[in-house]
């Protein structure tokens, strides 16, 4: 090739040549070399220490503290020293245990009924060509960002003693109102499962449908070449190649109902784990509460632990054969049959929020299957009310800020821990995964006790010598107190608990990609920001993308932190905006919440099908030709 | 550049990939490393190019120590064996990338790559995307995606094992042709003796680790230096020392505790009173020559590679050139 160089190029080659191989200083050789090059490591690993430190573990050890050191009175002096008391305070509570299992129950039976509805739905999608199927997808993913805790309100409207449904079936004569069906079972119990499965199922989806797609579909040709039928094939080689996928969901799906507060509390179900500690989150010098949260955090990494075991299968697709997935066009009654299956589903999914749509315009709804005076007096309410209008500017702030923390800090971890050996490798697996285990309600109490009684100064000072203080009563400190202004902490906050879904998609993510093609990067002389901005990261940012979009939804809708994390309204999320204007004696409360729902509701729909609209577009300029 | 291995050791936790490995390849050497899979050869190559860092010895590059240099400061270029082809990325754009790393201006940069794409028969291609290009194809991009660099050093990691046997010849003679014109020292991974045997300047034969024999081809095939390389490279029949047979071959010398061995085409049919009788129980006619097993009347099996023509069932005597005969050890 370069017989026929000319002159020029010839003293280009030597310039870059030099540049590519020139030591950086002179002299210097063999091993020592290392310490001048910046690896990743060096370079992310510090800051994300720091971050950590600053924000997830001392939070953390002021809970503990909390929970395990008990000051008691020995000799007229108070000591303080390490106790379960608090736990057998807990255990030897009839009323908590019970809490411990209707929440355990619910999880199961959640993440149970969301793998049989999504593995169907995920085949179906991923291998069939049917009427509506895009349309259809979108809708799914629109049911991720329905709050379940608003849809709870139109699910009582429709399900409770005196709701549509029995009214409509007692105009049927099948149900005698002196004797309504209780629908929503035992208080509420049965009510917040359904709610859950309807809320949680796209999500076990969109991760089996990951996973699925992810399987060379070459696998498949050579089970069935060697005389495996259609089922066996999907038993003996699909379904082990989508494990990993499907128990990356269904933890998901478990912690998420296990942990979740907004449903309990809307159906005013007071027995369980959430609850209960939601309620002591009021009293914080009630040591019980953070003994609650203590065990919840046990649970709930147990769990994380058997299935990060079960899900490790290291099937990253080296040389991933070409050929491209096969999909079946449903044509005539099968197409139909299909999307009509699909339709029914989301319709029933998408019912209490219907319930919320048709409450949203209710002037009056009171034992009746349908309201019978409407008004669209509601939407003008909300956009003259300072409370609501605030409230959704606020929200997108906090939850564009937080997603924007999460790609950057989701991608650098995911591709630490999938690509480098460190030590505290597993420490930084454990802490970015975490969060998960952290119910929203227990890191904002956290935030809350360690960053508004004692802004580092304390802590610091305390390490430090008194001298000290005064470095750390500094106006730029007052950015981390949530009572003077929420807005870092909450950022944070939602970030923070966020990670593991960033974490999770940039790994998979990684995973899928094979590392030659950073080696290859590299072995052209890129450096490694080179190559993670033009490699890596165009490489998995449907993926990034795709967890982005995640955290800023649960971002929009979480309760949990903007109810304990803000105090004063001009900085209320819109999920507390709701609470507040619930909480309103008019008549008219709930129409106006329902309202303000439909807006939420309305905003992330757009912002979805929008995303979604991206990520199709550069899914397709990604990966076809 | 010359590249200098020094004692090259490495572990992949307790298992010792390497062990202590030496060797020397010359500037503008195409330089084979050939052995089964597992021996160690890739991690060799990997090493080379910064992926690993050694667990002992050293790596020179002319004088330059390249212990704990990066892979992007080392300016190999490495020809993956599964071609590593950005997915997102046109043909242009691969194989522009290690150009734009080094900052080289836009209009040079376009010639270059064209004319890289030019060598490869690819230029046709440049704007289309990976995913559209069969597998010899996606080879011919990563190899002018490595040589437009013009990189110290180019590292082989069994390109052509993924492509068909014709693509395979025709490859074969494109990487010789390219490094030939180019002289950029060169290593090269593979388990094809064949390849090894047509392209190499020099061979390495690896196993479990160690190097066995390094040398010419024609010395790698002729003068193999242990009874592994032997039957590695080529078809052989190997004798105890000590057997009736392999002393009837050696004209008495010997009856030690080694092995003799000799290549199937040395075997030469004699007059009945001048060779070895055997019978021919299986034969391949493949018109340059005979494929014969011949079965002595001890009941050993000797492969043979004849020019006369002989069906199953003939009764032959043959016998060896005694310069032809190899001996080992063990």
């Amino acid at each position: 090739m370069l017989s026929k160089l000319t002159v020029a190029e010839i003293s280009s080659i030597k310039r870059e040549r030099e540049r590519a191989v020139a030591p950086r200083s002179a002299g210097v050789c063999g091993f020592k070399k290392q310490e001048r090059y910046w690896t990743m490591k060096k370079l992310f690993l510090p800051p994300l220490a720091i971050f950590f430190a600053l924000f997830l573990v001392y939070p953390l050890i002021t809970l503990l503290g909390g929970a395990f050191m008990v000051e008691k009175v020995v000799n007229g002096h108070a000591v303080t020293s390490f106790s379960l008391d608090y736990f057998k305070l807990i255990f030897e509570n009839s009323f908590y245990r019970e809490c411990f299992t209707n929440s355990f129950i619910i999880a199961v039976i959640t993440t149970t009924l969301t793998i049989a509805l999504s593995l169907p739905l995920a085949m179906l999608f991923l291998r069939y060509e049917f009427p509506a199927k895009k349309a259809l997808n979108v809708l799914l993913l629109t049911i991720l960002v329905l709050p379940p805790f608003v849809g709870a309100i139109g699910l009582k409207q429709f399900l409770s003693r005196f709701g549509s449904l029995n009214l409509l079936l007692s105009n049927l004569g099948l149900v005698n109102m002196s004797d309504p069906v209780d629908w929503l079972g035992a208080g509420g119990f049965v009510g917040i499962i359904i709610l859950q499965v309807l809320h949680l199922y796209p999500i076990m989806m969109l991760s089996t449908q990951a996973a699925l797609a992810n399987i060379d579909p070459s696998l498949r040709d050579a089970a069935r070449n060697l005389g495996a039928g259609g089922f066996h094939t999907f038993r003996t080689i699909t379904l082990p190649l989508a494990m990993p996928g499907i128990f990356a969901g269904s933890s998901l799906v478990f912690v998420a109902a296990f942990t979740d507060l907004g449903v309990p509390l809307m159906f005013d179900f007071q027995a369980t784990v959430p609850t209960q500690i939601f309620n002591l989150v009021t009293q914080i010098d009630n040591p019980v509460g953070y003994a609650l949260v203590v065990l919840t955090l046990v649970v709930v990494s147990l769990l994380f632990v058997l299935g990060k075991k079960l899900g490790e299968g290291d099937y990253a697709m080296m040389g991933r054969s070409s050929s491209q997935l096969e999909v079946t066009t449903l044509r005539g009654t099968k197409g139909l049959l299909a999307a009509g299956a699909v339709g029914l589903l989301i319709f029933i999914s998408l019912l209490p929020h219907i319930g919320v749509v048709i409450q949203s315009f209710a002037a009056r709804w009171f034992m009746t299957i349908l309201p019978t005076e409407w008004s669209p007096e509601f939407y003008s309410e909300i956009f003259n009310l300072k409370i609501t209008v605030t409230s959704i500017r606020n929200s997108l702030v906090y939850a564009t800020s937080s997603a924007v923390v999460d790609v950057f800090l989701g991608m650098v971890i995911a591709w630490l821990l999938v690509r480098e050996k460190f030590v505290g490798r597993t420490l930084l697996d454990v802490l970015a995964m975490l969060p998960l285990a952290l119910p929203g309600l227990v890191l904002a109490f956290a935030y809350f006790v360690t960053f508004s009684k004692a802004p580092l100064g304390p802590l610091w000072s305390e390490w430090l010598g008194t001298g000290t203080t005064k470095w750390f009563n500094q106006a730029w400190l007052d950015a981390f107190d949530p009572r003077k202004n929420p807005t870092l902490v909450l950022v944070i906050a939602y970030a923070v608990h966020r990670i593991p879904f960033m974490v999770r998609a940039g790994y998979a993510g990684l995973q899928q990609t094979s590392v030659t093609l950073e080696e290859a990067s590299a072995n052209l002389g890129a450096g490694p920001l080179r190559t993670m901005w033009r490699i890596t990261l165009p490489l998995i940012g449907a993926n990034l993308i795709a967890g982005a979009l995640l955290t800023f939804i649960f971002a929009m809708l979480d309760v949990s932190n903007g109810m304990i994390l803000t105090l004063e309204t001009q900085f209320y999320p819109l999920t507390k905006a709701i609470y507040a204007v619930m909480g309103r004696i008019t008549p008219t409360a709930p129409s106006v919440a329902c309202a303000l729902g439909v807006l939420a509701m309305a905003v992330l729909a757009a912002g979805l099908i929008l995303a979604s609209k991206l990520l199709g577009q550069k899914m397709g300029r990604l990966f076809r030709a | 550049m010359k590249i200098a291995i020094q004692n090259l050791v490495k572990n992949f936790g307790t298992n010792r990939v390497i062990g202590g490995v030496s060797l020397e390849i010359q500037s503008g050497e195409l330089f084979f490393l050939l052995g089964p899979s597992g021996c160690g050869k890739t991690t060799v190559l990997r090493t080379l190019a910064g992926f690993y860092e050694p667990d002992g010895g050293e790596v020179l590059f002319d004088t330059r120590h390249m212990n704990g240099i990066p892979p992007h400061e080392r300016n190999t270029a490495l020809v993956f064996q599964n071609y590593a082809i950005w997915p997102h990325l046109t043909v242009f754009e691969n194989v522009a990338y290690g150009l734009r790393v080094r900052k080289v201006a836009e209009t040079e940069l376009k010639a270059r790559v064209l004319k890289a794409l030019q060598q490869v028969k690819m230029d046709s291609y440049a704007d289309r995307r990976p995913a559209s290009l069969s597998g010899g194809q996606q080879q011919r991009v990563a190899l002018a995606r490595a040589m437009v660099v013009n990189p110290d050093v180019l590292l082989f990691d069994e390109p052509l094992s993924n492509l068909d046997a014709r693509l395979r010849l025709e490859m074969r003679d494109e990487i010789k042709r390219l490094q030939a014109e180019t002289k950029i020292t060169s290593l090269y991974v593979t388990h094809d003796q064949e390849e090894a045997l047509s392209l190499a300047s020099r061979i390495g034969v690896m196993n479990k680790g160690v190097l066995e024999q390094v040398g010419l081809p024609y010395d790698i095939y002729n003068k193999p230096a242990t009874k592994f390389v032997a039957s590695f490279i080529g078809e052989i029949n190997l004798l105890p020392e000590s057997s009736l047979l392999a002393q009837k071959i050696h004209c008495g010398v010997g009856g030690g505790k080694g092995t003799v061995g000799f290549r199937p085409e040395r075997v030469k049919l004699r007059s009945a009173d001048n060779g070895i009788a055997a019978k021919v129980i299986f034969s391949a006619y493949l018109g340059s020559k005979n494929e014969v097993t011949l079965e002595t009347t001890d009941g050993t099996r000797l492969k043979a590679w004849l020019q006369d023509y002989v069906k199953e069932g003939d009764q032959v005597h043959f016998d060896v050139d005694a310069k032809h005969l190899l001996q080992f050890a063990e």
